[in-house]
């Protein structure tokens, strides 16, 4: 068991709890699609396992030792990376200069060139683009960046958090399959999707989180074909990908 | 002034006047040595819901800008109805009736929700703004806008403190109080969970039988072959495409620019 | 409870009774004056706080007008006769024009293009006023005939001009803040390209706000001329003065009706000890510098002003962004 969150509840500054006793569980190598509601707390769930937030109650093991209130630099070095929520490239940095960021905390030379080196062979983008400021490039080309940066120090764990958001369907739908290669290669991943459809898909496991606590989990493929997952969570009007040449695609199509 | 609302507190259809189409011609706008726009040339019909797809930098919201006024364009006309929009400063084009919501969205965090419905309202004069409070009729149609997206419980919150869907419906709420004719959308599916999103096209098919035009962008193809018709592509700044959905999603130079892989 | 209530609604017009009668009660003039003085730095305090509080825009030009306002009632009184205490509300009105001219130029564009105006603008009035010697009476100043009263009772006017200023500026500023301009104002503030898409004419908006504000510093300009019987370009143009309504309007708290009114009430008395305490050839300086340390500490420690922090404080930690959700999930709303 990489993750085990045991009845975690968290919230920010003064304010209520948004993590209402969350149970889940993340095995080595899984790759596991969260969904839900706004508000329900996914974003919250990733800052409290990579240490932005401090847990209130309950427990979060990795790799069976208790985390929680653990600095976010720390767990970093543990093996845990953080893609966040929108843009988080240096604008005005090259992209290999963004890649090299990454590298910024390891020590061992020899670790920092062998993680650069896996980071541009999943990514060529960063080879291909490596003089041109990262603020110049399209939307899904800075996501990549800032993934190749995320693992520059091959983590045990990768978050993150609504990585299609504001990209167009094809940069989606290859940030979506840069993270299928890089679970195949052994990276577990934990991942945010508001584009449930696309996410269930490409992801092996779904959780559903609502109002702070996780109320479905299952299979990625039954959750999307639960008709009452479908109705409550899934919507009728496919997701973003789900055109392709012949109005077909991973979720079913229209 | 004030629009009669039918029974779901949605604007009514609009008394008989010409029909205001949007028509876009020859629009160019650069910045530095990038161009945004090239001679861009599109129509959105009154009464439509007219989708604007295409790659991010083929000038979509540039060409938002354009038409309300945040930018100027280069060379060609964009014409709302009978009137020229040459010049208008972004508060004259919303009195010409075209609002708009960004791909961003804005609202006024620190203020209530019922104040951020109370902005918009259109001042007729130096009377109607000194003018202490509410008028019986405005606060009618801000809690009917707000009661029709569900969100009038949060009449008194702080719109900082609303969750991000309800941020977004917010958003939409005001911009109807200005009572446009032409809703334009940047992204508005943008960060939304599908049920969500479902919820969104059912309000806009609702406000286009009352009459309301939408020019939508969007990457959410799911969400706009549903809805829209005509979907117009831009792509490096001038329409490549445009036609029903069947149309465009079978179109090979939209397939190479954007959809295809 | 319901005296409680009475009390915080009814303790303006208990205050105002107050100030009412007191030339009878102190008859003293150093308390007069430095009650007239107090409430004509709330006055234009709570006028700069409709532009730089409501609106965010921050002016550094507010002596400008008042030091032109001096100028023109001793000019209108001394070549016309007419008395100052009917033309102060007109050199208001001219200073609201000039104001408006000034807002033209500067106001409609976002940016700092207001503050740099209004600070030029400042040291153009007093460079004028230097330069046109045959208007003016360049660095000499103006002699300004006296009133014909009595010696101890000249004050008296002057404290009830003062307070009719003070009165007018906050009702002014309590219509503002209730209607749609004042709205349309504080969203300026908050997002003005917002503002401007959501229908607001902000060039308008401000170019009037701007107007309003500067009627209370030319208006308090004349009658000051007036006080003194005399103008020159030092006094009138006292670059304290507009540092005065800035610190005033930061403590009480910006964009609030009373946080301006609270802060002369507290700034300007402690300041007038402050000279009253030094010995007058280090007071202008020490005066300058400490205005400097209470500026650095109000912006440090109670940025949004006495008022709000308060306010803050006794609601023990506001929850400003706890995201609001209907209680019922998806699942039992789908029945």
């Amino acid at each position: 068991m990489l993750v085990h969150c045991e009845r975690l509840v968290a919230g920010y500054g003064s304010g209520g709890d948004i993590l209402r006793g969350v149970d889940l569980d993340v095995d080595t190598g899984d790759f596991v699609c969260l969904i839900g509601p706004n508000g329900a707390g996914k974003s919250t769930l990733l800052r409290t396992i990579s240490g932005l937030i401090r847990p209130r109650r309950g427990r979060i093991l990795f790799r069976g030792k208790d985390i929680g209130g653990r600095r976010p630099d720390l767990l970093f070095r543990d093996g845990i990376a953080h893609v966040p929520q929108g843009r988080s490239t240096f604008p005005q940095m090259t992209v290999w200069e963004n890649v090299l960021m990454g590298a910024h905390s390891l020590r061992d030379q020899q670790l920092a060139r062998r993680g650069l080196a896996r980071a541009t062979e999943l990514f060529p983008i960063v080879v291909d683009q490596r003089n041109k400021a990262a603020g110049l490039l399209s939307g899904g080309e800075q996501k990549q960046v800032e993934i190749a940066r995320a693992m520059v120090t091959e983590p045990t764990l990768l978050l993150l958090d609504e990585p299609t958001l504001g990209l167009e369907p094809r940069a989606a739908r290859i940030v979506i399959q840069k993270m299928r290669v890089l679970n195949e290669l052994g990276t577990t991943i934990l991942l945010v999707e508001q584009n449930a459809r696309m996410g269930l898909s490409a992801a092996r496991r779904g959780c559903i989180l609502e109002l702070g606590t996780i109320k479905l989990e299952g299979k990625g493929d039954e959750l999307l074909n639960d008709p009452q997952v479908k109705q409550l969570y899934l919507g009728q009007a496919a997701g973003v990908d789900e055109t392709g040449p012949n109005g077909t695609g991973p979720g079913g199509g229209l | 002034m004030s629009a009669a609302m039918n029974q779901r507190g949605g604007p009514a259809r609009p008394i008989s006047e010409p029909d205001a189409n949007l028509v876009i011609r020859s629009v160019s706008k650069s910045f530095g040595g990038i161009t945004a726009l090239s001679e861009c040339s599109l129509e959105v019909k009154a009464g439509s819901i007219t989708a604007l797809i295409g790659p991010n930098g083929s000038g979509k919201t540039t060409l938002f800008n354009c038409v309300t006024g945040f930018y100027r364009q280069e060379g060609g006309t964009v014409q709302f109805g009978d009137t020229l929009l040459a010049g208008l400063r972004p508060s004259g084009v919303v009195h010409l009736g075209i609002a708009r919501t960004f791909q961003i969205t804005r609202i006024f965090k620190k203020m209530t929700v019922l104040e951020n419905m109370i902005v918009p309202i259109r001042q007729l004069g130096l009377r109607t703004l000194f003018t202490a409070g509410i008028k019986g009729y405005e606060r009618e149609r801000a809690e009917g806008l707000l009661e029709f997206f569900g969100i009038a419980f949060l009449r008194n919150e702080l719109a900082g403190s609303l969750s991000f869907g309800q941020q977004k419906l917010l958003e939409l709420a005001a911009a109807l109080m200005a009572e446009p004719k032409l809703l334009m959308l940047d992204e508005p599916a943008g960060g939304l969970n599908p049920v969500m999103i479902d919820r969104l096209g059912a309000y806009i098919r609702d406000l286009n039988a009352g009459g309301m035009t939408f020019l939508i962008i969007e990457h959410n193809m799911g969400f706009v072959m549903q809805l829209c018709e005509p979907v117009i592509v831009l792509h490096r700044g001038r329409v490549i495409a445009s036609g029903t959905p069947a149309e465009v999603r079978a179109n090979p130079a939209v397939l190479d620019a954007y959809l295809g892989d | 409870m319901k005296i409680e209530r009475r009390l915080r609604r009814g303790w303006p017009w208990a205050a105002l009774a107050l100030f009412l009668v007191v030339p009878f009660a102190i008859p003293e003039g150093f308390y007069l004056d430095l009650l007239m003085f107090t409430f004509m730095y709330a006055a234009m305090s709570v006028g700069w706080d409709i532009m730089g509080g409501y609106a965010g825009y921050v002016s550094l030009g507010h002596v400008g007008f008042f030091g032109l306002g001096s100028y023109a009632a001793a000019l209108l009184l001394v070549h016309l006769g007419m008395p100052v205490f009917v033309t102060a509300p007109l050199v208001g009105v001219m200073a609201s024009l000039l104001g408006a001219g000034l807002g033209f130029i500067s106001l409609r564009t976002r940016g700092p293009a207001f503050v740099i105006v209004t600070l030029t603008f400042t040291y153009v009035a007093q460079l004028l006023t230097l330069d046109l010697k045959s208007v003016t009476g360049g660095s000499q100043g103006l002699f300004l005939p006296l009133l014909d009263l009595p010696a101890n009772l000249i004050i008296i006017p002057f404290y009830y001009a003062m307070l009719a200023l003070l009165v007018i500026a906050i009702l002014v500023s309590i219509a503002i803040r209730r209607s749609k301009f004042g709205l349309g104002l504080i969203a300026i503030r908050e997002d003005e390209g917002k503002a401007e898409a959501s229908g607001v004419n902000t060039s308008f908006y401000k170019i009037l706000a701007f107007a309003i504000s500067v009627w209370f510093a030319g208006t308090a300009g004349a009658l000051h001329a007036q006080y003194l019987n005399y103008v020159d370009p030092d006094l009138a143009f006292e670059l304290i003065i507009t540092l005065n309504l800035i610190i005033m309007s930061l403590f009480g708290g910006r964009g609030i009706v009373w946080g301006p009114v609270l802060g002369a009430f507290v700034i300007y008395p402690l300041s007038a000890y402050l000279v009253f305490l030094l010995p007058s050839r280090l007071a202008g300086q020490l005066h300058l510098v400490a205005l400097g340390v209470v500026l650095v500490l109000v912006v440090m420690f109670m940025p949004d002003g006495v008022i709000r922090t308060y306010q803050a404080w006794r609601r023990k930690g506001p929850n400003d962004y706890r995201p609001v959700e209907p209680q019922a999930s998806m699942a039992e709303a789908a029945g």
